[in-house]
């Protein structure tokens, strides 16, 4: 609870325009009753008024990433959160990467095997809020799960985590996917894509991609090419690069692929 | 905003001032010279880059408003490298880049009310309305620090620590501080390691 008195203070410390949005967080796991030693996922979800936005795991070129951190039972473990396809947000020249109205996030959690009975799961959240004007929040959030419990009820997935995994990108299963060096970034090419529209790619980390650069593309049916620009904090030369490809179809319709690939090099290629 | 005179380089940047500006080869970064700048102070005074040259200068993009802003304020860390900086010597100028009506902005009476109150210590905060000399500078958040070396060279643009989710006192001062390391690599003819690190924290609230 220190966190939400801190909260206050810095919330008193704000403008004079103290507007704030209105968000609700909750933790929603797949089932209450679960099975006993086997991993199971929890939706976070936060529901944040519009028209404020939160950051993703690459918040771009403003913000900090939206954060959950686990405070489990002994023995019990996280994975790391996953995200929605992010939505690109554009102010005065920035680029930002985030999400806005309802929020769902995925965390998996494994019990400690020898966990049996009714336990409270606690987490705390973090997250900027922005528009124009950005504020900072905070939720100390739980739930209660039973482990071992009535196994008919066990693995009974609920609609809401249903609706998160529909939000989270696709797998790249079936795309072909190339990455190579150039002077100052890369090229991204993947090939067995439905029918392009336009692209954008969203990089895992922002050491990798400049999120303000814009990203040529050249499209070829189902095919799509795209001229990207090494971050300003790119450390030593990366290895790979993953991240979110967005592609919307000539009907405007949005499909979001996590694709990755090792990035070749060539002898021009300076990256 | 007819005081604020935008010398040689920036006129440069400005063609580039599309929604791609720092793709467009923005300056400002680590390793090149830092582009001529002149603003006005809060206390209606010119300020040039240049008039510094020959010492080591700091600039702190600013917003009062931004939480992140706060934080650093609250629990004394800017103010007590503003101290420590100016013992050595070293130009503080914090830069206030917040469009009128948003987020941060503060006229020049303000400007000195508002730091009176934290009190800080830069040698001046300039204003910078329009948001010329940040997008000069490249920068992307508040706070975010850029250090010029005596001899007008950018040594390090970026976040101020690496430490975005801290929140107190103690989280803050545990913080490695990237401006305090790429200023003492430097000072000691050292290679600068971290010359560049994601600044954080609320977006620059240009016009």
């Amino acid at each position: 609870m220190g966190g939400i008195a801190l909260l206050s203070v810095m919330s008193s410390l704000l403008s004079v325009q103290s507007q704030e949005p209105k968000v609700d967080v909750s933790l929603l796991p797949e089932a209450q009753a679960l099975a006993s030693g086997r991993p199971f996922d929890v939706v976070v979800r936060i529901d944040l008024e519009r028209p404020w936005h939160i950051y993703w795991k690459n918040p771009g070129d403003t913000g900090i990433p939206t954060h959950v951190e686990w405070h489990l039972p002994a023995g019990w473990k996280a994975e790391p959160v996953q995200f929605p396809a992010p939505k690109r947000f554009e102010s005065g020249g920035t680029v930002s990467y985030g999400h806005e109205g309802e929020v769902l996030l995925i965390s998996r959690l494994t019990p400690a095997p020898s966990a049996k009975g009714k336990f409270t799961l606690k987490a705390s959240v973090d997250w900027l809020a922005c528009i124009e004007a950005c504020v900072m929040g905070r939720a100390e959030v739980e739930t209660t799960v039973t482990i071992g419990g009535d196994s008919s009820v066990a693995g009974i997935k609920s609609k809401v985590l249903e609706q998160a995994r529909s939000g989270l990108p696709k797998s790249s299963e079936g795309l072909q996917v190339i990455t190579e060096a150039t002077a100052d970034g890369f090229r991204l090419s993947v090939g067995g894509l439905p029918r392009v529209g336009t692209a954008y790619f969203f990089a895992d980390s922002a050491e990798a991609v400049a999120a303000n650069a814009q990203q040529p593309l050249r499209v070829d049916g189902t095919s799509v090419e795209l001229t990207l620009k090494r971050s300003p904090y790119a450390k030593e030369p990366l290895a790979k690069l993953s991240g979110v490809l967005l592609v919307t179809d000539p009907e405007g319709k949005s499909h979001a692929y996590q694709i990755e690939s090792n990035i070749l090099r060539t002898t021009n290629g300076g990256t | 905003m007819k005081n604020i005179i935008i010398t040689g380089l920036a006129c440069v940047a400005a063609v580039g001032l599309t929604t791609a500006w720092a793709a467009q080869g923005a300056t400002g970064t680590p390793g090149s010279a830092a582009p001529a700048f002149t603003l006005a102070d809060s206390n209606g005074k010119n300020v040039s880059l240049a008039d510094y040259k020959g010492k080591y200068v700091v600039l702190e993009w600013w917003n009062h408003e931004c939480p992140y802003v706060v934080r650093h304020y609250g629990v004394g860390n800017i103010q007590g490298l503003q101290k420590q900086m100016a013992s050595e010597g070293v130009v503080w100028l914090t830069i206030c880049s917040s469009a009128p009506g948003k987020q941060g902005y503060v006229d020049a009476a303000q400007a000195n009310e508002v730091m009176k109150k934290n009190a800080g210590s830069p040698a001046h905060v300039l204003l910078d309305p329009e948001g010329k000399v940040g997008k000069m500078f490249d920068a992307k958040t508040t706070p975010q620090m850029v250090l010029i070396s005596p001899k007008g060279e950018v040594v390090y643009n970026g976040g101020i620590d690496n430490a975005p989710r801290a929140r107190t006192k103690e989280e803050t001062a545990k913080a490695e501080n990237w401006l305090v390391k790429a200023y003492g690599q430097h000072k000691a003819g050292q290679p600068i390691t971290n010359p560049a690190e994601r600044p954080y924290g609320c977006g620059v609230k240009y016009p």
